[in-house]
């Protein structure tokens, strides 16, 4: 089962929870995306809120051609430019380049962008997870790392693997304990 | 909040859930709010790993859209507006008409080329998205079998010229042979 | 500028013809499906996972009147591509900034004769019908492919029941691995599928255009070096079925490409003069399921690539010569 496809028939049914978990599932993803127009970070969720909004009104009509995130992203990039538009300000022409290069693109994994600010700290973090992937035992670190950065489904894992699915997914939860662990302590017990 | 319940959680966050578990994520998140809670941190796990995080605060918009939303309704019905925003998504900007035009007359000149197909990685100039968000990633590369095993460039570009002039002959792949073409060095 | 030098297709060689006993219901699925793959109009997204890589490709064909028209689109990382128009193949590569486009001289016309190579691959080849099972929320005839020899990859292939598209193949090595997989994960038949769909999105004016004016075909028999190299073993059933020149519009050289085929599985042998001091593969390296097999010789780059085992790579590379051709 497609659980966003799922999801998207139950929004379209009436459920306004359902949406709560798409909004849940791609809202860091989808900020993100917006910064890499809109720089500053409070404008930037503000442009995501109404990029959610603007999918959530448009949802009757979605019929599932692409994959439910693409389909967000393309609301987002546009979100992001029109509000661009409205505050008079343009873009860095770069941006808009590669960007429109690639809008219309059914794709589950599109080009985003990383601005200065968030590259920099994204080296503490990096070597945090780094190390938390380093020190789980041999099994948890390979399923984790086949699903994030292999992007393999449970099913695939778990033929790689050679053990049941459900033990696929309990590793994988309990790296990802872990690597919350340890990113929590590197923040200095900032609250996430 | 059973290991049982925070493991549905975490299949969430990779789409790994039956339609049952569907029901029983959803009358959990209804029910415990500390389910939210696991949930977000396991999503953030996961959203780190991929460079997405901007912040370095966990962001939660749903309570402002859901209030946003309430006060915003019939929100699920309004279509004609709406549709013309998207529509203008779909819009084409005016150097895709003049590309389009260009390819077109390359064709019907009958343009004929072999060239290195694709260039090299390493001389590409790195997306900053590439270089520092993912080098994780790449310490995972080295069983990869989606380049040729070969360390130098000029190498490299002539087994791929290769390649392509190959695929055209490759045999019951059929239909699907340029895809090894689309996605060479892809990670 | 000269280009295409030459291009001949060789008839297929009659082969011995001791057809096993292959289930004639799977050749004739076998038949479909090729020509399914030319003939329909899909869009769809398929996997394509090699090793531990896996990537989602976007896949747009169109065959009407015109020909046929296909464009494929890497999903995940940078959004590369690749437009085939009959016999144009328009490789797009965003990051390189580099647009290509060559002409294939048999494009569509290869492999039009699928019968005759279906019962040329007969005797090489044992194919069964396996179980009917659901690919892409499609009904799906299996087909079993195995080779008699290690000289060659199997295939199981799974077949559209009603469209006999192909929804799903593997490739599938000496001790049962499976090599490399393209299965649609969506595909939808039929639909018309509009213009836009099929041009690029990514190209732009900053690219870096590849490409040369077309030139005079030469006639072979002028030119007779083209025999100076001789390809001295080759796998039981492959024969030469393709060969042809080309001057390669970036650096100018000079390669002759022959093509060797037992009717499923097929070998390229690429024979380039050295122009300058350059590096080659000496050995033996592999992306996904191809392998290819490189040496120097006479001041050429002679490199075998194909879908087939390192073995078969390496015996036939290691047997090509080169006769001056007034000795022979």
């Amino acid at each position: 089962m497609n659980v966003d496809q799922e999801l998207v028939r139950r929004v379209q049914a009436g459920d306004k929870k359902a949406f709560d978990l798409l909004i849940m599932k791609y809202q860091q993803r989808i900020i993100h995306v917006i910064t890499g127009f809109v720089h500053d970070p409070v404008e930037a969720m503000d442009v995501a809120q109404e990029a959610f909004i603007k999918a959530y009104r448009a949802l009757p009509g979605f019929r599932g051609d692409s994959a439910f995130y693409t389909w967000l992203y393309r609301i987002a990039i546009n979100t992001s430019k029109n509000y661009l538009t409205a505050a008079s300000r343009r873009p860095p022409v770069s941006d808009v380049d590669a960007m429109d290069a690639t809008i219309y693109y059914d794709a589950p994994e599109l080009k985003e962008f990383e601005t200065p600010e968030s590259s920099l700290m994204s080296d503490d973090l990096q070597q945090a997870i780094h190390d938390a992937i380093q020190e789980l035992p041999e099994d948890t670190a390979t399923a984790i790392k086949l699903r994030e950065f292999e992007g393999l489904s449970y099913e695939e894992i778990a033929q790689a693997m050679d053990c049941p699915i459900g033990t696929v997914r309990s590793r994988i939860f309990r790296a990802r304990e872990a690597i919350d662990k340890q990113v929590k302590a590197v923040m200095g017990g900032e609250e996430l | 909040m059973t290991i049982k319940q925070q493991e549905l959680l975490s299949a969430f966050v990779d789409g790994e859930l039956n339609e049952q578990e569907l029901d029983e994520l959803l009358a959990l998140m209804k029910s415990d709010d500390s389910a939210k809670q696991d949930y977000m941190r396991y999503q953030f796990s996961s959203d780190l790993l991929h460079g997405y995080v901007t912040e370095h605060k966990q962001i939660d918009l749903t309570d402002r859209i859901q209030q946003a939303l309430s006060s915003d309704e019939p929100g699920v019905n309004v279509q004609p507006t709406e549709n013309t925003q998207t529509a203008k998504v779909f819009a084409l900007p005016d150097w895709f008409w003049k590309q389009t035009a260009g390819l077109a007359a390359a064709a019907s000149i009958g343009a004929l080329a072999v060239v290195g197909l694709m260039s090299q990685p390493q001389t590409v100039m790195p997306t900053t998205n590439m270089a520092q968000s993912e080098p994780m990633q790449q310490q995972t590369q080295v069983a990869d079998s989606n380049r040729w095993t070969v360390g130098e460039s000029e190498v490299e570009d002539r087994l791929n010229d290769y390649l392509v002039d190959h695929n055209e002959y490759a045999g019951a792949s059929g239909l699907f042979s340029y895809a090894r073409v689309v996605s060479y060095g892809e990670e | 500028m000269r280009f295409l030098l030459h291009l001949l297709v060789v008839t297929f060689v009659s082969f011995s013809t001791t057809a096993s006993a292959d289930n004639p219901e799977a050749m004739q699925i076998l038949e479909k499906m090729t020509s399914a793959a030319k003939t329909l109009t899909y869009e769809g997204v398929f996997n394509y996972q090699s090793g531990r890589n896996l990537q989602s490709i976007r896949i747009f064909h169109r065959a009407d009147e015109n020909g046929e028209l296909e464009r494929m689109i890497s999903l995940n990382g940078a959004a590369r591509e690749v437009i085939r128009s009959n016999d144009m193949v328009t490789c797009i590569n965003p990051d390189g900034k580099q647009v290509n486009i060559s002409r294939r001289p048999l494009g569509r016309g290869f492999p039009s004769d699928l019968p005759r190579r279906l019962s040329s691959a007969a005797p090489y080849y044992e194919v069964e019908m396996g179980g009917k099972s659901r690919i892409a929320g499609k009904e799906a005839y299996q087909l079993l492919i195995t080779p008699i020899d290690n000289y060659r990859y199997g295939y199981h292939l799974w077949v559209d029941a009603d469209t006999y598209l192909l929804l799903k193949s593997e490739l599938v090595g000496q001790d049962g691995d499976v090599l490399e997989t393209f299965s649609f994960s969506s595909v939808s038949t039929g639909e018309p599928i509009p213009d836009y769909k099929f041009k690029s999105l990514l190209a732009d004016d900053d690219m870096v255009w590849h490409k040369t004016e077309p030139g005079k075909p030469i006639d072979i028999e002028k030119h007779p070096h083209e025999f100076e190299w001789q390809v001295n073993w080759l796998p039981d059933g492959f024969a030469l079925v393709a060969l042809q020149n080309r001057l390669r519009a970036n650096n100018g050289a000079d390669v002759e490409q022959r093509v060797y085929s037992d009717g499923l599985s097929s070998v390229s042998v690429f024979i380039e003069k050295i122009r300058a001091k350059h590096n080659h593969l000496h050995g033996a390296s592999h992306v996904g399921g191809i392998n290819a097999f490189g040496t120097i010789m006479n001041a050429h780059f002679v490199t075998v690539v194909g879908e087939v085992p390192a073995v078969t790579v390496e015996k036939i590379g290691s047997t090509i010569a080169f006769t001056p051709v007034n000795q022979q």
